[in-house]
């Protein structure tokens, strides 16, 4: 496989990656502004996405590592690249199906580590700086947020559980305000990290081209030089497109699933997320923003409603936190272990990592959560109505039971047919479906012609042979 | 608790085995300072925001029954135009170009 080529398969999967890093990470600016009614949801994902654009293109001061010292850069490969990519965009795909929020950038971190791993032992890992870099900021991220967030809480209530009187309406303003500083700096720090790591892969081709005794090419870049202009539009497009289609799931539980929280609320944990995020960059300390927000939001949850907060949520998330090491790292070993094998290893990798998307998608879409519909419940369901499905299924088959159920596959047609002779196979949902879409057309047609609609008839009325067999 | 650098070298024990003192390399440095800042930076500007917008709100809001008056409207303001500088004072922290 050609150099050229590979750097090609290496720059797309970062913008994939950084795609998913603005959609993961679209909650932590505005879930709760959405949740408190201070940003339309569109509105506010629209204004994100905004932020983080102007926010990448403000900081392009790219890190000359793409490690921070995790490993030994010496061993960072394209194919590493690649295989870290790989890992990060699979471990996001999968948290924002299940809602919950976890660090994009421990993610690719861990899956950095596993490809480090496997191709140079552990060795190639600072395990010292695994500690101070990623677990203890983790541990110490939403310990430190929550606390002030929890004490803000309590200053902007009064001590009270009801906010004082005018208050929402000015915390709202507030709030709108707070929640752009927060997209901002996201756009500020994570635009800068793809940059990176596509520039330090150019460089890195570059430099293998000039070995091979080809000349630079147009994309060549030397070490040390800043970022062609082309690569900060393109990270900073993914980040913001990323962060306006929403990542709908992740919202809802940033902003409902935790705790129910009011503007004062959601005020008091985005300005205190915004003072960690801000004294950690400057005091040489990085914090996760994910980790950040969420602490601020149990924290000012516990505050004003301490009975009312979600554990169950909140432990989902943790585990999910301390899963994302290993979990990427896993992933990121094995990405690495095919890359490395050719052209057809490369080509596995991506094709498990596009059946693996569409299937997460696919899965996403049983329980769809969207703009229309991030603050109805607090929950983030996968599968829920094929698992129900499935189990009653599972149960009539136990019992023998000859009656029809519910065809656990198609749970969006099926609801509708519930009590229906027809509402067993596939086959007749089908049918049912092309009728009913007859039945519309129709309708319209005569609604066009003269204004009179056909009365309702009763579900089956009209199919012909209407019974279960 | 940040642990002393370690050899490496393996120490003999008693009945002559030699067991390795720690993983080579193994040395787990926390800027304890750093972070010990950063908890308390946060925890104080978060609380002076959140006192400034409860002032200014209170401020602003008036009482049952009655108007809020032009100086308690002065100082609600006031307290707004500083918040408003501890916003720019944040941009001007998160722009890399001012510094």
């Amino acid at each position: 496989m050609s150099i050229e080529f590979m750097v090609l398969i290496v720059v797309l999967t970062a913008l994939v990656f950084d795609f998913t890093n603005g959609f993961h990470d679209a909650a932590n600016a505005m879930a709760t502004s959405v949740a408190t009614g201070a940003f339309k949801p569109r509105v506010a994902v629209l204004c994100a996405a905004i932020m983080n654009l102007v926010g990448a293109f403000l900081s392009t001061e790219v890190a000359h590592t793409i490690s921070s010292g995790i490993v030994d850069d010496s061993l960072v490969t394209p194919e590493t690249v690649f295989a870290a990519l790989v890992g990060a965009i699979l471990w996001n795909l999968l948290t924002w199906l299940f809602g919950l929020p976890s660090s994009s950038s421990h993610a690719i971190f861990g899956a950095l580590i596993g490809a480090v791993l496997y191709q140079a032992g552990v060795q190639g890992v600072h395990f010292s700086t695994v500690v101070s870099k990623i677990l203890l900021p983790a541990l110490v991220a939403p310990l430190v947020a929550g606390l002030a967030s929890y004490l803000s809480t309590k200053i902007a209530y009064h001590g009270e559980h009801n906010a004082p009187k005018g208050a929402k309406k000015r915390y709202r303003m507030a709030q709108r305000v707070s929640s752009l500083l927060v997209a901002l700096a996201h756009g500020t720090s994570d635009g800068q990290k793809t940059m990176g790591i596509i520039t330090l892969v150019l460089v890195a081709g570059t430099l293998q081209l000039g070995d091979a005794g080809i000349a630079t090419p147009w994309w060549g870049q030397a070490p040390g030089s800043s970022p062609h202009w082309w690569v900060i539009l393109a990270a900073g497009s993914a980040i913001a497109l990323g962060t306006y289609s929403g990542g709908w799931r992740i919202m809802r539980t940033m902003g409902k699933g935790m705790a129910d929280i009011e503007s004062p609320q959601g005020f008091a944990a985005e300005t205190s997320a915004m003072a960690a995020i801000l004294a950690s960059s400057h005091l040489g300390f990085g914090l996760s923003t994910t980790h950040v927000v969420s602490g601020a939001v149990m924290g000012t949850g516990l505050a004003r409603t301490p009975g009312e907060v979600r554990w169950g949520t909140a432990g989902r998330m943790m585990i999910a936190w301390l899963l994302t090491l290993p979990a990427a790292g896993l992933v990121g070993a094995a990405a690495a272990w095919l890359a490395h094998q050719g052209a057809w290893g490369f080509g596995t990798v991506i094709a498990i990592l596009v059946i693996a998307a569409a299937a997460i998608k696919i899965a996403a879409s049983r329980n769809h959560v969207s703009a229309t519909n991030v603050n109805e419940t607090h929950e983030v369901k996968v599968l829920a109505k094929t698992r129900e499905g499935a189990k009653t299924l599972a149960k009539a088959v136990i019992a023998g039971d000859t009656h029809p159920i519910q065809n656990p596959l198609l749970p969006p047609l099926a609801h509708k047919l519930e009590g229906h002779p027809m509402e067993a196979t596939p086959l007749r949902l089908t049918r049912l479906k092309r009728l009913k879409k007859t039945r519309i057309k129709s309708r319209r047609q005569e609604t066009r012609k003269g204004g009179h609609r056909r009365k309702k008839r009763g579900p089956g009325s009209h199919i012909p042979g209407g019974s279960n067999a | 608790m940040a642990t002393a650098a370690r050899s490496g070298v393996p120490a003999a024990t008693s009945r002559g085995v030699v067991m390795p003192r720690a993983i080579p390399g193994l040395v787990v440095a926390i800027n304890w300072s750093a972070l010990g800042q950063v908890a308390v930076v946060t925890v104080v500007v978060a609380v002076i925001i959140a006192a400034l917008m409860s002032l200014s709100n209170w401020c602003l809001t008036p009482a049952e029954g009655a108007t809020v008056t032009t100086p308690r409207k002065a100082v609600g303001y006031a307290l707004m135009g500083v918040m408003a500088l501890i916003v720019l004072g944040g941009l001007y922290l998160m722009i890399p170009y001012f510094h």
